[in-house]
C-alpha cells in the first residue's frame, strides 16, 4: 500500500498546481514570520531592559482609594503592628502634605514630608546633606531644588501653614538625593501632625525587605495584617511594564496569527478541492484498480500536508531572510536604526506545526467528501 | 476573457493562470506591505521616541543596548546651544513608568527649550514650569487612555528605579505626534525616575538651522 501511495503522491506533486499551492502557502506563512521576527526584536529590547536592572524590594502601603501620596490616609496604628515583624531592612511611616511655605516675602505651595527619623530617611535615599539633619520638631531639611527655587539657605526661618495652623521652622540642612525629596521639605512627623491636627493617621508606610528573607513569604504575612482599606504597592514596576509591553505585542501577533491560519485552512480546502477536481481521472483509475476509500482519503490528506509543510518551510525562510534584508536596507538608509529581526527555532517549529494543523483542518472535508462519492458520480 | 486575451496578445494567459498569478501577486504585495509596515512602524516609533523631525538633530548614546537606557552628559546641551546657528537645545530625560497600572513613557523636559522645538497646543490648563517639580502635562491620548483629568494628582511608579513621584496634572496638550501618548514633567522628575544623576540626560535635541557643519 505504501509504494502505490508514494507513487500517487509523486504524481500529484509533479502537477503544476502543486508548485502554485506551495508558493501561495509560503507567502502566507512568510507574512506571519516577518511579523514574528520584528516583534522578537522588540521583545528582546524589553528583555534587555529587564536584565539591566535588578528590581529592588521597595514597597509602600497606601490608602486603597488614593491615587497620590498626599491624598492617602491610613491608620497610624498599622505601623506599630507591622514593626513587630522581623522582615524589614528599612521601615518608615510618613505623613505627606501640601503646605504654604513663606520665606521672607516669597511664598509658595510646597510638598512637605513628616518622618519619624529624617536622618534615617535621608540615609536610605543615599542623600548628601549640607548642614545637619533634623533633630527636633522646630527644624527642617530642605531639598536642593526647592531651596534653589525659593532661595532658602541654611539658617533661614520659614513659616509653614495649612489652613489656619502655622509653624515656624529653622532650616538646618540642604540635601541632595536625586529623588523626589529634593523638591520637598522634610520635617519630623510630630510637626506635620501639629499642622494637620490629626494624630491618628499617616499617609504611607515605606519599607524594604531584608535580603536574606523570602520576599514572597514576607509579603504574604504583611498582607494578612493589612486592613481592607489599604493597598500594598511595589515601587519598582519593571515586571509590570515588561509584561504590558509584551502583552501588547503578543495580542498583535495573536490577531495576525489567527487570521493567517484561517486563510491557510481556507487555502488548503481550495488546494484539496482543486486536486480532487483536476486529478479525478487518476483518482477514479485508482478506485478501478481496487484502491480502498481510505487510501484516497489518506492520499488527499498526505498531499495537502506535504504541500503545507513545504510551503511553511519555504515561507519561514522567505519571511526571515526577507525581513532581515529589509532591515539591512533600512539600516543603510538610517544608520542609527539598528533592527535585528530574528526567529527562534521553537517559533519556527510552532509555525510549521500550526500550519500543518490548519492545513489538515482545511482539507478534511473535501477528502471525506471524495470517499463518499460513488464510482458512477466521479467526473472524468 | 478569451477575446481580451486575443486582443492583448496573451494567448497563453488562461483564466486559471490569471487567478493563480493574481493570488501570488496579491500575497506577495501583502507580504511586502506587512514587512514594510512593521519595519517602518518600528522606525517611526523610534524616531518619535527620540523626537527627531525636520530640522531637529538628536544627540544620544548610540552604544547603549536599548534607546531607553542611553545617557549623555547634560552639559553638552549648553555647549551645543552656544554654537553658531543653533536656535535651541533641549535636554530630555526619558523614563518608562507605570501610572494607574498602565505602562507609558514620561519625558523630563526644560519646558522653555522643549516648546521651542515642539510647539504644544494646550487643550486644557497651562504649560508647566521647570521649578514646579511636582507638576506634569499629559498628552491628550494618554489622558484619554488613563482617564486623567486636569488638576488630578497621579502617582508615577518607576521602572528603572525604585522611586515614585506624585504629579499634579497642570495641563493636557495635543501635538498631533506620538508625544500625545506621553507625560511631560520638569527635567528633574525624568532624571529621578530614570535613575540618572542631574548631570545626565537621555538625549539632547536641537534645531541647528544650517549649522550642522559646526558639530
Amino acid at each position: 500500500m505504501l509504494v502505490p501511495m508514494i507513487l500517487c503522491l509523486k504524481m500529484f506533486l509533479r502537477r503544476s498546481g502543486a508548485i502554485c499551492s506551495i508558493i501561495t502557502l509560503a507567502l502566507l506563512i512568510a507574512i506571519l514570520v516577518s511579523l514574528n521576527t520584528v516583534v522578537n526584536h522588540l521583545a528582546l529590547q524589553v528583555e534587555t531592559l529587564g536584565s539591566l536592572i535588578a528590581p529592588t524590594g521597595s514597597f509602600v502601603i497606601l490608602g486603597k482609594s488614593s491615587t497620590a501620596l498626599t491624598d492617602s490616609r491610613i491608620d497610624a496604628d498599622l505601623a506599630s503592628k507591622l514593626t513587630n515583624l522581623n522582615y524589614f531592612e528599612y521601615f518608615s511611616s510618613q505623613l505627606v502634605l501640601i503646605a504654604n511655605l513663606t520665606n521672607g516675602n516669597a511664598g509658595s505651595t510646597v510638598k512637605i514630608r513628616g518622618l519619624v527619623d529624617v536622618g534615617d530617611y535621608l540615609k536610605s535615599k543615599g542623600a548628601y546633606v549640607n548642614g545637619t539633619t533634623v533633630k527636633n520638631s522646630t527644624e527642617a531639611n530642605v531639598g536642593e531644588i526647592l531651596a534653589r527655587a525659593m532661595s532658602i539657605t541654611i539658617g533661614d526661618k520659614v513659616v509653614l501653614a495649612i489652613g489656619n495652623k502655622q509653624a515656624e521652622i529653622n532650616i538646618v540642612g540642604v540635601h541632595r538625593s536625586q529623588t523626589a525629596c529634593d523638591a520637598e521639605l522634610l520635617i519630623q512627623i510630630e510637626t506635620a501632625r501639629a499642622l494637620t491636627g490629626d494624630n491618628n493617621s499617616i499617609s504611607l508606610i515605606e519599607f524594604t525587605i531584608k535580603k536574606d528573607v523570602d520576599v514572597r513569604q514576607a509579603l504574604k504575612q504583611i498582607v494578612q495584617l493589612l486592613p481592607e482599606n489599604v493597598k500594598l504597592v511595589q515601587v519598582q514596576q519593571l515586571k509590570e511594564f515588561a509584561q504590558q509591553v509584551n502583552m501588547q505585542m503578543v495580542t498583535f501577533l495573536d490577531v495576525w496569527s489567527i487570521a493567517v491560519y484561517a486563510v491557510v485552512a481556507a487555502a488548503s480546502y481550495v488546494i484539496a478541492t482543486r486536486l480532487i477536481t483536476e486529478s479525478s481521472y487518476e483518482l477514479t483509475m485508482l478506485k478501478a484498480l481496487g484502491a480502498k476509500k481510505h487510501l484516497k482519503f489518506i492520499l488527499i490528506i498526505t498531499y495537502t500536508i506535504t504541500v503545507a509543510l513545504l510551503g511553511a518551510i519555504l515561507g519561514t525562510s522567505l519571511g526571515t531572510a526577507g525581513t532581515q534584508a529589509a532591515a539591512t536596507l533600512l539600516r543603510w538608509v538610517k544608520p542609527s536604526l539598528d533592527i535585528t529581526p530574528f526567529l527562534e527555532p521553537h517559533q519556527a517549529l510552532k509555525i510549521l506545526m500550526l500550519t500543518v494543523i490548519a492545513s489538515t483542518i482545511g482539507c478534511i472535508y473535501p477528502a471525506l467528501k471524495t470517499t463518499r462519492t460513488k464510482f458512477m458520480e466521479q467526473t472524468l | 476573457m478569451k477575446r481580451l486575451s486575443n486582443i492583448l496578445g496573451f494567448k497563453y494567459l488562461r483564466r486559471q493562470r490569471i487567478l493563480t498569478l493574481t493570488i501570488i501577486v496579491a500575497l506577495s504585495s501583502m507580504l511586502f506591505a506587512m514587512t514594510a509596515l512593521t519595519l517602518l512602524g518600528f522606525y517611526r516609533g523610534f524616531t518619535a521616541y527620540l523626537g527627531e523631525g525636520e530640522d531637529i538633530v538628536v544627540v544620544y548614546d548610540r552604544k547603549s543596548r536599548t534607546p531607553f537606557t542611553g545617557l549623555v552628559p547634560a552639559y553638552l546641551s549648553e555647549r551645543i546651544s552656544n554654537l553658531n546657528g543653533v536656535l535651541t537645545a533641549s535636554p530630555e530625560a526619558m523614563a518608562p513608568c507605570t501610572i494607574k497600572g498602565v505602562a507609558l513613557f514620561l519625558r523630563g523636559i526644560m519646558p522653555e527649550e522643549f516648546t521651542k522645538l515642539n510647539p504644544l497646543t494646550m487643550v486644557e490648563g497651562e504649560i508647566i514650569k521647570l521649578d514646579e517639580a511636582n507638576s506634569a502635562m499629559v498628552g491628550i491620548r494618554a489622558a484619554k487612555r488613563l482617564n486623567i483629568k486636569l488638576g488630578e494628582k497621579i502617582l508615577a511608579l518607576g521602572v528603572l528605579t525604585d522611586k515614585c513621584q506624585e504629579l499634579h496634572v497642570k495641563g493636557i496638550f495635543a501635538s498631533n505626534s506620538p508625544l500625545d501618548d506621553e507625560i511631560l514633567t520638569p527635567l528633574y522628575v525624568g532624571q529621578w525616575l530614570r535613575g540618572a544623576g542631574y548631570g545626565y540626560v537621555t538625549l539632547i535635541r536641537q534645531n541647528p538651522h544650517n549649522a550642522v557643519q559646526n558639530f
